[in-house]
């Protein structure tokens, strides 16, 4: 087990090293000159020059790379050039939204779609599960921000259930789940649509195995098989899912945030590339790449925990 | 949880399935019981809609509509526009005086006027500050042009401003009007704070800075002490809503009070229509225009842009697109201008006529390329546009870039065209200035490189009389619009849309809105 | 022959799904004809018509009859989606079969790249490269790729290590076959199963993809039309002229559906074993 754990950790720190590099690299490919941009329409040679050297761009390439890693360490990932704000305190502080809208998402999803997926695995070929399915297929194949406008006109202007906006300026805890309610119900459901397939795939596959068919023809009763067989091997399964939705909707939550004006890292990563605010940028997709990799080691250690069988891979 | 034996084999299903059938019914009965809680917080605060979210709030580097609102309720000047009447009239000064040359502007300002945040009382030395700072070339202002010929700010003493040009200028209190290179920051705050100022400015406004929520909203809190009396409203909140759909919507729920720069005019008109709403409408201090580049070929022979000119077809685009809630322009001064004129050249629609000045300019056909900028309605009025030129034989095709790129784009120069509106006051140099003097490029807003009215703009800025001014300022037009290096495509107009609740909502004709004046009903 | 073919109708998905692909391949090949109007003229007389036999689905804000510019958007979107499909499959076959049929250093560093581009959100990948190279057809269609391709090595790896330590691999190195004879000839054709299927799903990702991107301002350039920038220009007009971006909303879901439905079958009839491996969605 220790032996597991330490494998993962060292797995994540090279991730983590090689995201740091990953990202410098990536933005420093973004063609035009931050200086420029920020500086607008009435800058001078000089001012020019200036700024680019306060932020470093007139140093060679891996100069500014080894510069940005030593930074890094220290947790200082540079600035934004439009606000002057530090980038990591501007990312870390629309972090929280953000994770308020994954976390409620995930947690519609997986409230819908666990149980749907398990049904419709169980009743296998029956109108039930063809229903289910058709359903799930429809719930993943329209565009999430469509469905975010769908859900204003119908849920909050046609039958008045929620505000139109995903966020308000109140301190009130109710308030803000109100708001927070329509953006998490539709990326919920359009996350939970991909979270059913899947369970209804791995309840299958675990269904299908020989020691379940021995367990029927032992006649143990089959709430129990499904319970204490099939879910607990399904599981593995339906938590890897829920890491790489996890991911999903950290990137997707741009279209999100944008059809709901609510705030949160997709829409400052958003501003950031369209300001070409690279070091913002920079700070943005690093952060988010290692929760990413942070959540998938945690599963992995989960997955130790479930089944020892994983913990050499 | 599954060691109950009872049951049979797919009773779970069923009873999953009700479990969660209550659970989603719970989840949408629930925002029923506190629906209320969104008007309760209406009350004292007043809440705005903005097209996009705000990035920098120092006056000296500030541009963007949403920045400058955010600005208009923090900071002051020393005179400001009248919101109805664009007169200028008394703001931190209380009265002023002009010296016989004309070269010496003497500012007695108000007394016990405190910076917000107790960053102290507002004094000569901030106003000198705050217009040293635009004047600084390694300041990196985007407005030093704005006061070129301002030679020296003092203080002459802690009520009393004194401004030396270089020579009279008949339109120079245009320039000190609370906008942009206008307003007056606190020195101690600037000094104090540094970069860290860009986002926390400190003014003597109605309304201080409180909370920037990126992508989402900007909180103000109401200054209590502000010299006019203290405002309506304890907080304003001014909500980032891209949408117009959403932002109609939340209109509609009271989930905001003021809809600022709406822009759909299917969204106008249904907004018109709709009861508890009322739609307010000016025109705007600019046009928006295709900016040619002269310094490319065949863009340079003037036959050339006036055959473009005669191709688009303006009045389609306004009626057709934009349901007649734009106007006509004939140049780049609108209406609200006091140096308005149309005794300039036209350019009618027709097709025919362009085609044959192609041909006489020996370009009967060439590749053009239209640059605009990913922003409602400039990325969607280039579509009529390219199809319009296509039609006299001008290949062209668009080219949509997102901001930062497009501001690159257009300060490199290597552009054939873009599109630009010069947004600001009613003085007529921020528009000619910024669009057709030399000192405006590289860098600035005349990508056009036109360079043949320096003479006339120094003539308008040294007028005497108003018959001089006006005069001089017809020259420049009917020279600019005979060589057309900018086609004006149409004069803008502004619309804002309020719930019944609010009253006192004046609108002024520089695209920001101000809601100082504002208060709720009942 | 005829027992797969039979197989191949008997699944009821399978049989839409490529019904609805057929179909709508049909279109971009005959777009040009079928169109009833050209989607690209203007005709500022007459915006925003109403549905009308002239024009099916009335006109947008430039009178530009909306029926043809589907029409004609189908093939750009569907041009996207092959497009996505060819560039990042073939990257992304050979990064990853070579990854897995080499082994040692050289599959673990490639691992762990593609793990670590595995961690970057691919929308938000695809987002920033096109934002860098300037929003275009080509812009959209090479971001969209290089998010994907990790995606497709990191499947490719590992169907590659299940056939790898099988017999008739060792009977070609018995008899002498060169590796890279041996990965062109029996380790990728034996991995194409899944990677079809994988094919499939990208194809459904990348149109969304697409309509996204076109969203944010970032797609496509205008008067091009797209799925994706039919409904971003419909979106302000929802409540007046809903059509507009309601028929391209559906025809996205269509595509998307038909894409996912073949995806289904062919796991089902080709490879019943991956069953576990793809989710319908990539980035």
């Amino acid at each position: 087990m220790l032996r597991h754990l330490g494998r993962c950790f060292v797995h994540l720190a090279v991730a983590v090293a090689g995201i740091v590099t990953v990202a410098f690299f990536l933005m420093r490919a973004i063609p035009g000159d931050p200086a420029a941009y920020m500086l607008g329409d009435y800058a001078t040679a000089d001012a020019l020059a200036r700024l680019r050297g306060q932020l470093g761009l007139d140093r060679s390439v891996l100069e500014q790379y080894a510069l940005f890693v030593a930074r890094a360490v220290r947790g200082d990932l540079g600035s934004s050039v439009v606000t002057g704000q530090a980038a990591l305190t501007e990312i870390l502080d629309s972090l929280p939204a953000s994770a308020a809208l994954a976390v409620l998402g995930l947690l519609i999803a997986i409230l819908i779609g666990v149980p749907l997926g398990i049904a419709s695995a169980v009743r296998q070929g029956t109108w039930l599960d063809v229903a289910i399915m058709l359903a799930a297929l429809a719930g993943i194949s329209f565009p999430v921000f469509w469905l975010g406008l769908a859900a204003i006109l119908i849920l909050s202007h046609g039958l008045d259930l929620f505000p139109a906006l995903g966020s308000s300026g109140s301190e009130d805890l109710l308030t803000r789940l109100h708001h927070l309610a329509l953006p998490a119900l539709v990326l919920g459901f359009s996350v939970s649509a991909y979270i059913a397939r899947l369970t209804r795939s791995a309840m299958l596959e675990v269904l299908g195995q020989d020691y379940v068919r021995v367990a029927r023809a032992m006649g143990i009763p089959e709430r129990r098989i499904l319970y204490k067989l099939a879910l607990r091997n399904a599981l593995i399964p339906i938590l890897a899912v829920i890491g790489v939705t996890f991911a999903w909707s950290l990137g997707n939550a741009i279209l999100i945030e944008v059809v709901f004006s609510r705030p949160g890292l997709g829409s400052t990563l958003l501003k950031a590339i369209l300001a070409r605010d690279y070091q913002l940028v920079q700070a943005g997709v690093l952060i988010l790449a290692t929760a990413v990799v942070v959540t998938n080691t945690v599963l992995d250690v989960v997955y130790g925990v479930i089944d020892p069988r994983l913990r050499s891979g | 949880m599954a060691e109950s034996n009872r049951g049979q084999a797919h009773g779970i299903n069923r009873r999953n399935l009700l479990t969660l059938m209550a659970g989603v019914g719970a989840a949408t009965a629930l925002p029923l019981d506190f629906s209320k809680v969104a008007l309760a917080q209406g009350a004292k605060a007043l809440r705005v809609r903005l097209g996009s979210d705000i990035s920098v709030l120092d006056p000296a580097h500030i541009f963007q509509i949403e920045n400058q609102t955010v600005c208009a309720h923090i900071f002051n000047g020393l005179v400001k526009y009248d919101q109805a009447t664009n007169k200028i009239v008394p703001d931190l000064a209380t009265e002023w005086s002009i010296s016989g040359d004309g070269t010496v502007y003497t500012f007695k300002l108000r007394g016990g006027i405190a910076f917000h945040k107790n960053f102290g009382a507002l004094t000569a030395e901030d106003v000198k500050f705050s217009l040293d700072r635009v004047l600084d070339p390694n300041g990196a202002s985007k407005y030093t042009g704005q006061l070129a010929g301002l030679k020296t700010v003092e203080a002459a003493d802690p009520g009393t401003v004194r401004l030396t040009l270089e020579a009279p200028s008949s339109g120079f209190l245009h320039k000190l009007t609370a906008f942009n290179q206008g307003w007056i920051v606190s020195k101690k705050a600037v000094t104090e704070m540094g970069e860290k100022f860009k986002l926390n400015p400190i003014g003597s406004g109605p309304f201080m800075f409180e909370k920037w929520t990126a992508g989402s909203e900007v909180r103000l809190v109401a200054n209590k002490a502000y010299f006019g009396g203290a405002p309506k409203f304890d907080e304003l909140l001014l909500r980032v809503i891209k949408d117009e759909t959403a932002a109609a919507i939340a209109l509609e729920k009271r989930e905001i009070d003021i809809f600022y720069a709406l822009q759909q005019p299917e969204m106008i008109d249904r907004l018109k229509k709709l009861g508890g709403v009322q739609v307010l409408s000016r025109d705007a201090n600019h046009t928006i225009n295709l900016v040619l580049n002269t310094t490319v070929k065949p863009l340079d022979d003037p036959r050339v842009r006036r055959a473009m000119a005669h191709a688009l077809n303006r009045k389609g685009l306004i009626d057709g697109f934009f349901k007649g809630t734009k106007s006509m322009a004939h140049s780049v001064l609108t209406s609200s201008f006091a140096e308005f004129t149309d005794d300039v050249p036209q350019y009618g629609y027709d097709p025919e006529k362009a085609k044959a000045l192609l041909k006489e300019a020996g370009h009967p056909s060439f590749k053009f390329e239209l640059t605009s900028v990913g922003l409602s309605p400039y990325d969607k009025i280039v579509v009529p546009m390219a199809d319009d030129l296509s039609a006299v034989g001008i290949d062209t095709s668009i080219k949509v870039l997102e901001r930062g790129a497009y501001t690159q784009a257009r300060n490199s120069g290597n552009v054939q065209s873009c599109m630009t509106g010069v947004v600001g006051p009613p003085d007529p140099d921020s528009p000619l200035v910024s669009l057709y003097a030399k000192k405006s490029f590289p860098p600035g807003l005349n990508t056009a490189r036109y360079d043949a009215v320096e003479d006339l703009l120094g003539k308008a800025g040294t007028a005497k009389s108003a018959a001089e001014r006006a005069a001089a300022y017809k020259a420049i037009l009917k020279k600019v619009m005979t060589d057309v290096p900018v086609i004006p495509l149409y004069g803008d107009r502004l619309f804002l849309a309020h719930t019944d609740d609010v009253e006192g909502l004046v609108q002024n004709s520089l695209f920001t809105v101000d809601t100082y004046s504002v208060s709720r009903k009942g | 022959m005829s027992t797969e073919l039979r197989r191949y109708l008997g699944h009821p998905g399978l049989a839409v799904g490529t019904a609805i692909l057929v179909l709508l391949v049909m279109i971009t090949l005959v777009a040009g004809w079928i169109a009833p109007h050209s989607p690209l003229k203007t005709d500022m007389a007459n915006t925003l018509a109403p549905m009308s036999t002239s024009h099916w689905l009335g006109t947008d804000q430039f009178g530009r009859d909306v029926l043809s510019r589907i029409i004609m958007g189908t093939r750009v979107s569907i041009q996207v989606a092959f497009a996505v499909v060819a560039l990042s499959l073939s990257a992304g076959t050979i990064v990853g079969a070579l990854a897995g049929f080499a082994g040692g250093w050289t599959e673990r560093i490639t691992v762990i790249i593609i793990d670590i581009l595995l961690a970057f959100p691919g929308f938000l990948l695809a987002l920033a490269l096109v934002a860098a190279r300037g929003s275009s057809l080509e812009s959209v269609i090479v971001g969209v790729s290089i998010a994907f391709t990790p995606r497709v090595a990191a499947v490719m790896r590992s169907v590659v290590l299940t056939i790898k330590p099988r017999p008739f691999i060792e009977a070609s190195r018995a008899i002498g076959l060169t590796e890279l004879r041996i990965l062109l000839r029996h380790v990728i054709p034996n991995a194409m199963p899944p990677v079809i299927v994988i094919a499939t799903v990208s194809a459904a990702t990348a149109i969304l993809a697409e309509a996204g991107l076109s969203f944010l301002g970032l797609g496509v350039q205008p008067p091009t039309p797209t799925w994706g920038n039919i409904i971003s220009d419909g979106n302000p007009l929802i409540t007046t002229n809903p059509w507009i971006s309601l028929s391209a909303g559906f025809c996205i879901a269509l595509a998307v559906i038909a894409f996912n439905l073949l995806g289904d079958g062919l796991r089902d009839t080709l490879d019943p074993r991956m069953r576990q491996q793809t989710g319908a969605r990539m980035l």
